[in-house]
Protein backbone atom coordinates (compact mmCIF):
# COMPACT_ATOMS: atom_id res chain seq x y z
CA UNK A 1 0.00 0.00 0.00
CA UNK A 2 1.29 3.21 -1.07
CA UNK A 3 2.11 5.81 1.64
CA UNK A 4 0.37 9.34 2.24
CA UNK A 5 2.83 11.97 1.12
CA UNK A 6 2.91 14.00 4.91
CA UNK A 7 5.24 16.66 3.77
CA UNK A 8 3.62 17.88 0.88
CA UNK A 9 0.22 17.69 2.71
CA UNK A 10 1.85 19.77 5.50
CA UNK A 11 3.39 22.36 3.66
CA UNK A 12 -0.03 22.87 1.36
CA UNK A 13 -1.23 23.16 4.79
CA UNK A 14 1.38 25.89 6.21
CA UNK A 15 0.17 27.53 3.49
CA UNK A 16 -3.12 28.39 4.80
CA UNK A 17 -1.82 29.38 8.75
CA UNK A 18 -1.70 32.88 8.06
CA UNK A 19 -5.36 33.09 6.70
CA UNK A 20 -6.53 31.08 9.08
CA UNK A 21 -5.41 33.22 11.55
CA UNK A 22 -6.22 36.39 9.82
CA UNK A 23 -9.77 35.28 9.86
CA UNK A 24 -9.68 34.04 13.50
CA UNK A 25 -8.41 37.43 14.49
CA UNK A 26 -11.26 39.07 12.40
CA UNK A 27 -13.43 36.80 14.08
CA UNK A 28 -12.18 37.14 17.84
CA UNK A 29 -12.39 41.23 17.19
CA UNK A 30 -16.08 41.38 16.34
CA UNK A 31 -17.33 38.50 18.72
CA UNK A 32 -19.24 39.67 21.61
CA UNK A 33 -17.63 38.79 24.72
CA UNK A 34 -18.94 35.54 26.41
CA UNK A 35 -22.04 35.89 29.01
CA UNK A 36 -20.55 36.21 32.62
CA UNK A 37 -21.73 37.62 36.18
CA UNK A 38 -19.02 39.54 37.38
CA UNK A 39 -20.33 40.83 40.70
CA UNK A 40 -23.55 41.89 42.29
CA UNK A 41 -23.32 44.81 44.75
CA UNK A 42 -25.57 45.71 47.20
CA UNK A 43 -25.69 49.05 48.90
CA UNK A 44 -27.95 49.25 51.97
CA UNK A 45 -29.71 52.89 52.74
CA UNK A 46 -33.36 53.26 53.27
CA UNK A 47 -33.72 51.09 50.48
CA UNK A 48 -32.13 47.88 49.55
CA UNK A 49 -30.37 49.07 46.11
CA UNK A 50 -28.63 45.99 43.93
CA UNK A 51 -26.40 46.58 40.85
CA UNK A 52 -25.88 43.66 38.44
CA UNK A 53 -22.29 43.94 36.90
CA UNK A 54 -21.88 41.42 33.95
CA UNK A 55 -20.67 40.85 30.95
CA UNK A 56 -22.37 40.06 27.55
CA UNK A 57 -24.10 41.27 24.44
CA UNK A 58 -27.03 43.42 24.46
CA UNK A 59 -27.78 42.39 28.45
CA UNK A 60 -31.10 41.97 30.34
CA UNK A 61 -31.31 41.65 34.15
CA UNK A 62 -34.11 40.81 36.41
CA UNK A 63 -34.09 40.04 40.26
CA UNK A 64 -35.99 37.47 42.46
CA UNK A 65 -36.16 38.88 46.15
CA UNK A 66 -36.96 36.33 48.81
CA UNK A 67 -37.93 37.16 52.69
CA UNK A 68 -36.33 34.24 54.57
CA UNK A 69 -38.95 34.69 57.27
CA UNK A 70 -42.03 34.92 54.59
CA UNK A 71 -43.11 38.41 55.94
CA UNK A 72 -43.46 39.84 52.53
CA UNK A 73 -44.10 37.91 49.31
CA UNK A 74 -41.62 37.17 46.40
CA UNK A 75 -40.71 39.84 44.58
CA UNK A 76 -40.24 38.53 41.19
CA UNK A 77 -39.04 41.48 39.19
CA UNK A 78 -38.90 40.41 35.82
CA UNK A 79 -36.43 41.47 32.84
CA UNK A 80 -35.39 44.78 32.52
CA UNK A 81 -32.54 46.84 30.24
CA UNK A 82 -31.59 48.43 33.36
CA UNK A 83 -28.58 46.69 35.76
CA UNK A 84 -29.67 48.75 38.98
CA UNK A 85 -32.98 47.75 40.79
CA UNK A 86 -34.08 49.74 44.51
CA UNK A 87 -36.73 47.57 46.40
CA UNK A 88 -38.33 49.85 49.55
CA UNK A 89 -39.04 47.11 51.80
CA UNK A 90 -38.98 46.57 55.49
CA UNK A 91 -35.88 45.36 57.40
CA UNK A 92 -35.24 41.35 57.36
CA UNK A 93 -33.02 39.06 56.14
CA UNK A 94 -33.18 38.40 52.18
CA UNK A 95 -32.21 35.98 49.40
CA UNK A 96 -31.57 37.37 46.54
CA UNK A 97 -31.17 35.61 43.11
CA UNK A 98 -30.06 38.23 40.77
CA UNK A 99 -30.21 36.71 36.99
CA UNK A 100 -28.23 38.54 33.49
CA UNK A 101 -29.25 36.90 30.14
CA UNK A 102 -28.63 38.37 26.43
CA UNK A 103 -31.85 39.25 25.01
CA UNK A 104 -31.34 37.74 21.85
CA UNK A 105 -30.50 34.24 22.71
CA UNK A 106 -32.44 31.89 24.13
CA UNK A 107 -31.55 29.68 26.87
CA UNK A 108 -28.48 31.88 27.78
CA UNK A 109 -28.91 33.26 31.16
CA UNK A 110 -25.95 33.21 34.56
CA UNK A 111 -27.48 34.30 38.01
CA UNK A 112 -26.10 34.43 41.49
CA UNK A 113 -27.87 34.21 44.93
CA UNK A 114 -26.66 35.73 47.70
CA UNK A 115 -28.25 36.50 51.34
CA UNK A 116 -28.69 40.32 52.62
CA UNK A 117 -29.40 40.97 56.21
CA UNK A 118 -30.75 44.40 55.50
CA UNK A 119 -31.06 47.15 58.46
CA UNK A 120 -32.88 50.89 57.13
CA UNK A 121 -29.91 53.04 57.43
CA UNK A 122 -32.38 56.07 58.69
CA UNK A 123 -30.23 59.94 58.02
CA UNK B 1 -24.41 -9.60 -19.40
CA UNK B 2 -22.99 -7.53 -17.21
CA UNK B 3 -25.19 -5.21 -14.60
CA UNK B 4 -23.85 -2.65 -13.60
CA UNK B 5 -25.57 0.18 -10.50
CA UNK B 6 -25.00 3.32 -9.67
CA UNK B 7 -25.64 4.76 -6.09
CA UNK B 8 -25.43 8.47 -5.47
CA UNK B 9 -26.71 11.05 -3.48
CA UNK B 10 -28.75 13.01 -6.57
CA UNK B 11 -29.28 12.58 -10.02
CA UNK B 12 -30.87 15.24 -12.60
CA UNK B 13 -35.06 14.71 -13.23
CA UNK B 14 -37.45 17.13 -15.06
CA UNK B 15 -37.97 19.04 -12.07
CA UNK B 16 -34.06 19.27 -11.21
CA UNK B 17 -32.41 19.04 -14.35
CA UNK B 18 -28.83 20.58 -12.51
CA UNK B 19 -28.35 17.76 -9.99
CA UNK B 20 -25.64 16.51 -10.33
CA UNK B 21 -26.05 16.81 -14.10
CA UNK B 22 -22.02 15.74 -15.03
CA UNK B 23 -23.26 12.04 -13.46
CA UNK B 24 -26.09 11.99 -16.35
CA UNK B 25 -23.16 12.92 -18.68
CA UNK B 26 -21.42 10.14 -17.85
CA UNK B 27 -24.07 7.65 -17.75
CA UNK B 28 -25.21 8.66 -21.55
CA UNK B 29 -21.42 8.35 -22.43
CA UNK B 30 -21.56 4.51 -20.61
CA UNK B 31 -24.71 3.64 -22.55
CA UNK B 32 -22.91 4.84 -26.15
CA UNK B 33 -20.35 2.06 -24.94
CA UNK B 34 -22.64 -0.31 -24.59
CA UNK B 35 -22.83 -0.63 -20.92
CA UNK B 36 -26.37 -0.19 -19.33
CA UNK B 37 -26.27 1.66 -15.78
CA UNK B 38 -29.44 1.16 -13.28
CA UNK B 39 -29.73 4.08 -10.77
CA UNK B 40 -30.34 3.96 -7.01
CA UNK B 41 -30.24 7.67 -5.34
CA UNK B 42 -30.52 7.54 -1.73
CA UNK B 43 -33.04 8.94 0.42
CA UNK B 44 -35.68 8.28 3.02
CA UNK B 45 -38.55 10.05 1.09
CA UNK B 46 -40.87 7.63 -0.12
CA UNK B 47 -41.08 8.84 -3.94
CA UNK B 48 -41.98 6.92 -7.43
CA UNK B 49 -39.38 6.44 -10.07
CA UNK B 50 -38.46 8.41 -11.95
CA UNK B 51 -37.59 9.02 -15.70
CA UNK B 52 -35.11 11.17 -17.08
CA UNK B 53 -33.63 11.55 -20.85
CA UNK B 54 -34.28 7.64 -21.09
CA UNK B 55 -32.48 6.89 -17.55
CA UNK B 56 -34.35 5.34 -14.81
CA UNK B 57 -33.65 6.54 -11.57
CA UNK B 58 -34.98 4.55 -8.57
CA UNK B 59 -35.73 5.74 -5.23
CA UNK B 60 -34.32 3.91 -1.48
CA UNK B 61 -33.37 4.29 1.78
CA UNK B 62 -30.22 2.12 2.57
CA UNK B 63 -32.49 -0.85 3.54
CA UNK B 64 -34.16 -1.10 0.38
CA UNK B 65 -30.74 -0.63 -1.33
CA UNK B 66 -29.63 -3.77 0.79
CA UNK B 67 -32.90 -5.57 -0.20
CA UNK B 68 -32.45 -4.26 -3.92
CA UNK B 69 -28.94 -6.11 -4.14
CA UNK B 70 -29.76 -9.12 -2.71
CA UNK B 71 -32.51 -9.91 -5.44
CA UNK B 72 -30.72 -7.93 -8.13
CA UNK B 73 -27.35 -9.76 -9.26
CA UNK B 74 -25.43 -6.56 -10.29
CA UNK B 75 -21.59 -7.53 -11.51
CA UNK B 76 -20.41 -3.73 -10.53
CA UNK B 77 -21.81 -1.28 -8.27
CA UNK B 78 -20.55 2.48 -8.91
CA UNK B 79 -20.73 4.88 -6.11
CA UNK B 80 -20.21 8.53 -5.79
CA UNK B 81 -20.44 11.13 -2.90
CA UNK B 82 -20.06 7.28 -0.94
CA UNK B 83 -21.30 7.39 2.80
CA UNK B 84 -21.42 4.58 5.22
CA UNK B 85 -25.38 4.33 4.70
CA UNK B 86 -24.85 4.28 1.32
CA UNK B 87 -22.57 1.09 1.69
CA UNK B 88 -25.29 -0.87 4.20
CA UNK B 89 -26.17 -3.07 1.06
CA UNK B 90 -22.72 -3.80 0.06
CA UNK B 91 -22.22 -4.77 3.82
CA UNK B 92 -25.18 -7.27 4.14
CA UNK B 93 -24.19 -8.72 0.83
CA UNK B 94 -22.14 -12.25 2.01
CA UNK B 95 -18.16 -11.58 0.69
CA UNK B 96 -18.69 -13.78 -2.00
CA UNK B 97 -21.63 -12.25 -3.70
CA UNK B 98 -20.39 -8.69 -3.45
CA UNK B 99 -20.15 -7.40 -6.49
CA UNK B 100 -16.92 -5.49 -7.97
CA UNK B 101 -17.05 -1.87 -6.06
CA UNK B 102 -15.83 1.69 -7.50
CA UNK B 103 -15.86 4.75 -5.48
CA UNK B 104 -15.79 8.20 -6.97
CA UNK B 105 -14.37 11.00 -4.80
CA UNK B 106 -15.13 14.33 -5.67
CA UNK B 107 -14.94 16.36 -2.81
CA UNK B 108 -16.08 17.55 0.54
CA UNK B 109 -17.10 13.55 1.04
CA UNK B 110 -13.05 13.14 1.29
CA UNK B 111 -11.94 16.11 2.59
CA UNK B 112 -11.09 17.07 6.50
CA UNK B 113 -13.45 19.55 8.89
CA UNK B 114 -11.19 22.16 8.37
CA UNK B 115 -10.30 22.82 4.87
CA UNK B 116 -12.87 25.35 4.04
CA UNK B 117 -12.11 27.46 7.30
CA UNK B 118 -13.03 30.61 5.82
CA UNK B 119 -16.48 29.57 5.62
CA UNK B 120 -17.40 28.85 8.73
CA UNK B 121 -15.24 31.83 10.38
CA UNK B 122 -17.63 34.61 10.10
CA UNK B 123 -19.35 34.38 13.31
CA UNK B 124 -19.07 32.07 16.90
CA UNK B 125 -22.42 29.86 15.93
CA UNK B 126 -20.41 28.64 12.66
CA UNK B 127 -17.46 27.57 14.46
CA UNK B 128 -19.03 26.04 17.21
CA UNK B 129 -21.29 24.41 14.41
CA UNK B 130 -18.29 23.24 12.46
CA UNK B 131 -16.56 21.81 15.47
CA UNK B 132 -19.93 19.60 16.56
CA UNK B 133 -19.96 17.94 12.86
CA UNK B 134 -15.75 17.62 13.29
CA UNK B 135 -16.71 14.69 15.49
CA UNK B 136 -20.13 14.23 14.09
CA UNK B 137 -19.89 14.18 10.50
CA UNK B 138 -16.33 14.27 9.67
CA UNK B 139 -14.68 11.63 11.86
CA UNK B 140 -17.43 9.06 10.92
CA UNK B 141 -17.10 9.51 7.27
CA UNK B 142 -13.01 9.08 7.84
CA UNK B 143 -12.90 6.21 9.25
CA UNK B 144 -15.42 4.42 7.18
CA UNK B 145 -13.40 5.49 4.06
CA UNK B 146 -10.31 4.30 5.84
CA UNK B 147 -12.29 1.16 6.93
CA UNK B 148 -13.34 0.68 3.15
CA UNK B 149 -9.64 1.70 1.64
CA UNK B 150 -7.95 -1.11 3.64
CA UNK B 151 -10.30 -3.93 4.05
CA UNK B 152 -9.16 -7.17 1.74
CA UNK B 153 -12.96 -8.72 1.95
CA UNK B 154 -13.74 -6.03 -0.59
CA UNK B 155 -12.92 -5.96 -4.66
CA UNK B 156 -12.94 -2.22 -4.45
CA UNK B 157 -10.91 0.76 -6.59
CA UNK B 158 -11.14 4.29 -6.32
CA UNK B 159 -11.17 7.10 -8.42
CA UNK B 160 -9.86 10.86 -7.58
CA UNK B 161 -10.26 13.46 -10.00
CA UNK B 162 -7.48 14.91 -9.90
CA UNK B 163 -3.77 13.77 -8.38
CA UNK B 164 -3.40 17.23 -6.33
CA UNK B 165 -6.98 16.10 -4.63
CA UNK B 166 -5.97 13.25 -4.02
CA UNK B 167 -2.62 14.26 -2.05
CA UNK B 168 -3.42 17.85 -0.64
CA UNK B 169 -6.93 16.91 0.69
CA UNK B 170 -7.64 13.02 0.54
CA UNK B 171 -4.97 11.42 1.85
CA UNK B 172 -4.12 13.70 4.46
CA UNK B 173 -7.53 13.26 5.96
CA UNK B 174 -8.36 9.57 5.75
CA UNK B 175 -4.41 8.51 6.81
CA UNK B 176 -4.37 5.96 4.00
CA UNK B 177 -3.90 5.09 0.43
CA UNK B 178 -6.28 2.79 -0.80
CA UNK B 179 -4.25 -0.36 -2.66
CA UNK B 180 -6.36 0.28 -6.21
CA UNK B 181 -6.54 3.88 -7.23
CA UNK B 182 -6.66 6.01 -10.68
CA UNK B 183 -6.66 9.92 -11.34
CA UNK B 184 -9.51 10.36 -13.75
CA UNK B 185 -10.62 13.99 -14.35
CA UNK B 186 -14.09 15.01 -13.94
CA UNK B 187 -15.48 15.21 -17.86
CA UNK B 188 -15.25 19.21 -19.42
CA UNK B 189 -17.86 18.66 -21.83
CA UNK B 190 -15.51 19.76 -25.37
CA UNK B 191 -19.24 19.03 -27.35
CA UNK B 192 -21.17 21.87 -25.39
CA UNK B 193 -17.83 24.00 -24.91
CA UNK B 194 -16.51 24.11 -28.48
CA UNK B 195 -13.54 26.55 -29.22
CA UNK B 196 -13.80 29.47 -30.36
CA UNK B 197 -10.75 30.99 -31.76
CA UNK B 198 -9.86 34.32 -30.03
CA UNK B 199 -9.26 37.43 -31.61
CA UNK B 200 -6.66 40.19 -29.68
CA UNK B 201 -9.28 42.01 -28.93
CA UNK B 202 -10.85 39.55 -27.23
CA UNK B 203 -8.76 40.13 -24.15
CA UNK B 204 -10.36 43.19 -23.20
CA UNK B 205 -13.52 41.13 -22.80
CA UNK B 206 -13.31 39.50 -19.26
CA UNK B 207 -16.10 37.01 -17.42
CA UNK B 208 -16.76 35.62 -14.58
CA UNK B 209 -19.34 32.99 -14.01
CA UNK B 210 -19.22 31.66 -10.19
CA UNK B 211 -21.51 30.75 -7.35
CA UNK B 212 -21.93 33.55 -4.62
CA UNK B 213 -22.59 31.02 -2.03
CA UNK B 214 -19.58 30.32 -0.15
CA UNK B 215 -15.99 32.46 0.04
CA UNK B 216 -14.15 29.22 -1.57
CA UNK B 217 -15.69 30.71 -4.87
CA UNK B 218 -12.93 34.01 -3.87
CA UNK B 219 -15.11 36.41 -5.79
CA UNK B 220 -14.04 39.04 -3.01
CA UNK B 221 -10.98 38.57 -4.89
CA UNK B 222 -12.62 39.22 -8.45
CA UNK B 223 -14.02 42.64 -6.95
CA UNK B 224 -10.53 43.45 -5.74
CA UNK B 225 -8.81 42.62 -9.09
CA UNK B 226 -11.12 44.75 -10.91
CA UNK B 227 -10.78 47.54 -7.86
CA UNK B 228 -7.43 48.11 -8.94
CA UNK B 229 -7.44 47.58 -12.52
CA UNK B 230 -9.49 50.61 -11.96
CA UNK B 231 -7.05 53.31 -11.24
CA UNK B 232 -4.84 51.79 -14.04
CA UNK B 233 -4.95 53.92 -17.77
CA UNK B 234 -6.34 51.50 -19.79
CA UNK B 235 -9.17 50.22 -17.48
CA UNK B 236 -11.67 51.83 -19.66
CA UNK B 237 -10.95 49.40 -22.93
CA UNK B 238 -11.95 46.79 -20.54
CA UNK B 239 -15.12 45.22 -19.94
CA UNK B 240 -16.61 42.97 -17.83
CA UNK B 241 -19.16 40.77 -17.36
CA UNK B 242 -19.85 39.26 -14.03
CA UNK B 243 -22.38 36.46 -13.62
CA UNK B 244 -23.57 34.49 -10.25
CA UNK B 245 -26.00 34.52 -7.82
CA UNK B 246 -25.88 33.39 -4.11
CA UNK B 247 -26.60 34.97 -0.82
CA UNK B 248 -22.90 37.20 -1.11
CA UNK B 249 -23.60 38.70 -4.63
CA UNK B 250 -25.00 42.07 -3.21
CA UNK B 251 -22.61 42.69 -0.76
CA UNK B 252 -19.38 42.01 -2.30
CA UNK B 253 -20.42 43.38 -6.01
CA UNK B 254 -22.20 46.71 -5.02
CA UNK B 255 -18.37 48.14 -5.23
CA UNK B 256 -18.62 47.43 -8.49
CA UNK B 257 -21.30 49.50 -9.25
CA UNK B 258 -19.88 52.54 -10.15
CA UNK B 259 -17.90 51.21 -13.04
CA UNK B 260 -19.61 51.63 -16.36
CA UNK B 261 -17.68 48.73 -17.74
CA UNK B 262 -18.38 46.78 -14.83
CA UNK B 263 -21.72 44.53 -15.74
CA UNK B 264 -23.57 42.74 -12.80
CA UNK B 265 -25.63 39.68 -14.09
CA UNK B 266 -27.48 38.13 -11.23
CA UNK B 267 -28.69 35.14 -11.36
CA UNK B 268 -28.72 31.00 -12.02
CA UNK B 269 -26.52 30.67 -14.89
CA UNK B 270 -27.89 27.20 -16.78
CA UNK B 271 -24.78 24.95 -18.03
CA UNK B 272 -26.48 25.34 -21.70
CA UNK B 273 -26.34 29.73 -21.80
CA UNK B 274 -22.43 28.95 -20.74
CA UNK B 275 -20.86 28.55 -24.10
CA UNK B 276 -23.03 31.86 -25.42
CA UNK B 277 -21.35 33.72 -22.88
CA UNK B 278 -17.93 31.95 -23.46
CA UNK B 279 -18.20 33.16 -27.32
CA UNK B 280 -18.45 37.22 -26.23
CA UNK B 281 -15.21 36.72 -23.82
CA UNK B 282 -11.30 36.19 -24.30
CA UNK B 283 -10.85 35.94 -20.36
CA UNK B 284 -11.90 33.98 -17.95
CA UNK B 285 -11.37 35.24 -14.23
CA UNK B 286 -11.56 32.83 -11.97
CA UNK B 287 -10.23 32.73 -8.44
CA UNK B 288 -10.60 30.53 -6.05
CA UNK B 289 -9.35 29.23 -2.52
CA UNK B 290 -10.52 25.62 -2.84
CA UNK B 291 -10.74 22.96 -5.97
CA UNK B 292 -10.56 19.12 -6.61
CA UNK B 293 -10.30 20.04 -10.02
CA UNK B 294 -11.75 23.91 -11.14
CA UNK B 295 -14.61 22.53 -13.50
CA UNK B 296 -15.70 26.08 -14.55
CA UNK B 297 -12.17 27.09 -15.24
CA UNK B 298 -11.86 23.66 -17.48
CA UNK B 299 -14.85 24.52 -19.56
CA UNK B 300 -14.22 28.27 -19.94
CA UNK B 301 -10.60 27.13 -21.27
CA UNK B 302 -12.28 24.52 -23.53
CA UNK B 303 -14.14 27.31 -25.16
CA UNK B 304 -10.80 29.15 -26.14
CA UNK B 305 -11.27 31.79 -22.97
CA UNK B 306 -7.31 31.90 -20.88
CA UNK B 307 -8.23 31.17 -17.29
CA UNK B 308 -6.80 33.44 -15.08
CA UNK B 309 -6.81 32.03 -11.12
CA UNK B 310 -4.80 30.51 -8.07
CA UNK B 311 -2.69 28.28 -7.82
CA UNK B 312 -4.61 26.22 -5.32
CA UNK B 313 -5.67 22.68 -4.84
CA UNK B 314 -5.88 20.93 -8.03
CA UNK B 315 -5.80 24.02 -10.24
CA UNK B 316 -2.66 23.76 -11.07
CA UNK B 317 -2.74 20.33 -12.22
CA UNK B 318 -4.74 21.65 -15.06
CA UNK B 319 -3.29 25.15 -15.83
CA UNK B 320 0.63 25.55 -16.84
CA UNK B 321 1.19 29.08 -16.15
CA UNK B 322 1.60 31.62 -19.12
CA UNK B 323 1.50 28.34 -21.26
CA UNK B 324 -2.51 27.28 -20.84
CA UNK B 325 -3.51 29.99 -18.01
CA UNK B 326 -2.31 32.75 -15.80
CA UNK B 327 -1.96 31.34 -12.44
CA UNK B 328 -1.16 33.57 -9.24
CA UNK B 329 -0.88 32.63 -5.72
CA UNK B 330 -3.50 32.20 -3.15
CA UNK B 331 -5.22 35.12 -2.32
CA UNK B 332 -2.77 37.18 -4.34
CA UNK B 333 -4.65 40.08 -5.75
CA UNK B 334 -1.21 42.05 -7.33
CA UNK B 335 -0.73 38.82 -9.24
CA UNK B 336 -3.13 38.76 -10.47
CA UNK B 337 -3.39 41.92 -11.74
CA UNK B 338 -0.17 41.67 -13.10
CA UNK B 339 -1.27 38.79 -15.51
CA UNK B 340 -4.37 40.41 -16.76
CA UNK B 341 -1.86 43.38 -17.44
CA UNK B 342 0.51 40.94 -18.93
CA UNK B 343 -2.31 39.38 -21.34
CA UNK B 344 -3.53 43.63 -21.85
CA UNK B 345 0.46 43.95 -22.84
CA UNK B 346 0.99 40.74 -25.05
CA UNK B 347 -2.09 40.02 -27.26
CA UNK B 348 -0.11 37.56 -29.46
CA UNK B 349 0.72 35.52 -26.27
CA UNK B 350 -3.04 36.07 -25.01
CA UNK B 351 -3.99 33.90 -28.71
CA UNK B 352 -1.54 31.06 -28.06
CA UNK B 353 -2.73 30.87 -24.34
CA UNK B 354 -6.33 30.43 -25.63
CA UNK B 355 -5.51 28.27 -28.33
CA UNK B 356 -3.35 25.92 -25.99
CA UNK B 357 -5.89 25.95 -23.05
CA UNK B 358 -8.57 24.13 -25.30
CA UNK B 359 -5.87 21.67 -26.73
CA UNK B 360 -4.54 20.69 -23.39
CA UNK B 361 -8.07 20.64 -21.39
CA UNK B 362 -9.73 18.27 -23.97
CA UNK B 363 -6.44 16.33 -24.08
CA UNK B 364 -6.06 16.21 -20.53
CA UNK B 365 -10.33 15.65 -19.51
CA UNK B 366 -12.38 15.72 -22.58
CA UNK B 367 -15.34 13.24 -23.01
CA UNK B 368 -12.96 10.74 -24.83
CA UNK B 369 -10.10 10.44 -22.59
CA UNK B 370 -12.80 10.62 -19.34
CA UNK B 371 -15.47 8.04 -20.39
CA UNK B 372 -12.59 5.54 -21.99
CA UNK B 373 -10.70 5.73 -18.80
CA UNK B 374 -13.82 5.34 -16.86
CA UNK B 375 -14.78 2.41 -19.15
CA UNK B 376 -11.63 0.84 -18.91
CA UNK B 377 -12.11 0.88 -14.62
CA UNK B 378 -15.74 0.10 -14.19
CA UNK B 379 -15.20 -2.84 -16.96
CA UNK B 380 -12.73 -3.82 -14.51
CA UNK B 381 -10.13 -4.28 -17.99
CA UNK B 382 -7.60 -2.40 -17.18
CA UNK B 383 -5.04 -3.07 -20.24
CA UNK B 384 -4.78 0.26 -21.37
CA UNK B 385 -4.09 1.87 -17.95
CA UNK B 386 -1.24 2.49 -15.75
CA UNK B 387 -2.14 2.23 -12.18
CA UNK B 388 -2.38 5.80 -10.28
CA UNK B 389 -1.50 7.53 -14.14
CA UNK B 390 -3.64 10.48 -15.60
Amino acid sequence: MAEVNWKKAYHDLENHIEAIMRETSELVNNASPKLRLNDVLIEKTNTLDVVIDATGDTMEYAIDLIDRKGKIETIKTGYQKANAFSFDIPAGRYTITAYAKESLKDNSRVFEKIQVNFKKDVK
Amino acid sequence: MRKYLMICNAYPTLENLYSNSFLHRRVKAYQQEGLHVDIVVITTKVLKDKYYDGVQIKYMDEYQIASFLKANDYSTVLFHFINKKMFHGIEQLSEEKRPYIVVWLHGFEAEAWHRRYYNFLENINQLDNMLERKDTVFEPQREFLRDIMTREDLNITFIYVSRRFKELYVDPYVGVVPEKYYIIHNIIDNELFKYQKKSSDDRFKICSIRPFTAKNYANDLTVEVIKKLSRKKYFKKLEFNIYGDGKLFNVLTNPLKTFENVHLHKGFVKQDDIPEIHRGHGIYLGPSRHDSQGVSLGEAMSSGLVPVTNAIGGIPEFITHKETGMLAPRDDVEAMVEHLEYLYKHPRKFKKISEQASKSIKQQAGIDTVISKEVEVITNGRSKLEKGLS
